[in-house]
């Protein structure tokens, strides 16, 4: 048969099923494939991105970064990945995917789980820190807020009785405005960004898991959102048998519901990984650290100088 | 000829090198191009199937007897899916893609399509241009332009390493 008379259709459909260096391949194969390719729904296809300099013994395209060598990847959303140099003096996004890259006023608390939501570029996005103080009796959380446009931090102490909640490195769920946490407990907080710094802003949720002796072998958690689903997922794995991972489904009750079947979908979940990807087809991935699971956003050359600039007066730290 | 229900019906396909197939109708309107003809009343007599020759008709026959036998069951079906086509080669899974295309059989059509995806796997441009005997029509600086565009999918990966 031939193929330069293959009905479009057919390619695309052929084209569904490549991932990642293969697409790459698709393009440069002739001018009918690329122009399948630059068309397809399954343009953007997510890509694992990680900064080690070893290299993995596993079958994903990978990229060098050389002048990212002494930062690490601490959240990606977006196409954009949150960096901080290993450091801590650096903290900045970049989208790995047109070499971009946004600096941001480095934080004066060292945060265990910060994040950003809404695309970098726009006037909405802004980027989340918080810490479970490190002062005696531990009964504080520092919470740390950036928005776009602002040339500081705007921190605030928010009370944490009872160690009511144990911040992690798993990144929250923005969903109806809100930002959903899940502690080293299984416990559920929510934060309201929009009353940040107010004594509405904070709510934790204890037992979010009914039995003790869940709560207790905790060692990974994990919160997903998955795009086809309404509600928040959970992924946690347990100390007493750490290759058993429990899938579960937050209720509207805030308590966890175990999930017996996750049918066809794939978790792709570590600290900083995006938290809505999945997928039918796990390709062969193991276990990374300090990555994240990107889709490029597509490339726009237009794309204005000032939606790159945050705030203007950040000083010119390197890197 | 419209059946009365419980009897089994057969029909007679002819591929474009005339040869003459049976099968019954139950399995075949697992093709919509077969099944649609039955509904409109033309599978009377011979069914011409023109794009298809007897080689991958005789195939994908098979393929239609197998899996309409197999009762609802999306694993199993997978799992004969996965066994049909394995000992397939990369000639007759191209003729076979363009049949099922022809025959509008979208669960063939998928898993073909998969199938001849996964031969490109960790290939160069040059081997997927040869196996394909597709010929290179871009210019110089429009290949650029290309691999430009799609850098970051492109430094730092070797061309056939997977070590």
């Amino acid at each position: 048969m031939d193929w330069n008379s293959i009905p479009e259709e057919l390619l695309e459909l052929i084209l569904s099923n490549v991932f990642a260096r293969e697409r790459y391949n698709f393009s440069l194969v002739g001018r009918s494939w690329n122009a399948v390719v630059a068309t397809s729904q399954f343009r953007i296809s997510p890509c694992l991105m990680f900064n080690l300099k070893r290299k993995h013994n596993n079958a994903f395209f990978y990229m060098d970064f050389p002048k990212l060598e002494n930062a690490v990847i601490r959240f990606s959303n977006h196409g954009w990945l949150l960096m901080i140099s290993r450091d801590g003096k650096a903290l900045f996004l970049y989208n790995p995917s047109d070499n971009h890259m946004i600096k941001l006023p480095t934080p004066t608390d060292a945060y265990t789980t910060i994040c950003f939501f809404h695309l970098p570029t726009s006037s909405k996005c802004f980027v989340f820190g918080i810490a479970t103080e490190m002062v005696f009796p531990f009964d504080k959380l520092r919470v740390g807020i950036l928005k776009h446009g602002e040339g500081k931090w705007a921190t605030s102490l928010t009370g944490n009785k009872y160690h009511a909640f144990m911040s992690s490195l798993g990144p929250p769920i923005y969903e109806y405005g809100l930002l959903f946490f899940l502690d080293v407990n299984g416990n559920v907080a929510v934060f309201n960004v929009d009353e940040f710094d107010t004594s509405k802003d904070w709510a934790v949720f204890i037992r979010c898991l009914k039995q003790r002796r869940l709560r207790r072998n905790i060692t990974e958690h994990y919160l997903i959102k998955p795009k086809c689903e309404k509600n928040i997922f959970a992924v946690f794995a347990m100390h007493y048998d750490i290759r058993k991972v429990r899938v579960f489904r937050l209720s509207n009750d805030f308590a966890w519901e175990l999930v017996e079947n996750i049918r066809d979908m794939v978790f792709y979940k570590y600290h900083s990984f995006e938290g809505d990807y999945s997928s039918e087809n796990a390709h062969g991935s193991r276990r990374l650290d300090f990555a994240a699971w990107t889709i490029p956003a597509s490339i726009d050359p237009q794309l204005p100088k000032e939606a790159m600039t945050w705030c203007p007066q950040v000083d010119q730290t390197t890197i | 000829m419209a059946a009365e229900t419980g009897t089994p019906t057969t029909l007679t396909l002819k591929s474009n090198d005339d040869e003459l197939f049976s099968v019954a109708e139950s399995a075949a309107i697992l093709s919509v191009t077969i099944r649609n003809m039955v509904e409109d009343g033309c599978a009377g007599g011979v069914i011409p199937l023109d794009n298809v020759d007897g080689k991958t008709l005789a195939s994908v026959i098979t393929y239609m007897n197998g899996i309409s036998a197999i009762p609802a069951d999306e694993e199993k079906k997978k799992s004969y899916r996965d066994k049909f086509l394995s000992d397939k080669d990369f000639e007759t899974l191209a003729d076979m893609v363009l049949a099922a295309n022809y025959l509008n059989m979208s669960c063939l059509m998928d898993a073909v399509s998969a199938k001849i995806a996964q031969v490109m796997e960790k290939k160069s441009v040059g081997w997927v241009r040869r196996k394909f005997g597709i010929e290179n029509d871009y210019t110089p600086e429009e290949e650029a332009a290309v691999k430009e565009e799609h850098k970051w999918t492109f430094e730092g990966v070797e061309t056939d390493d997977d070590n």
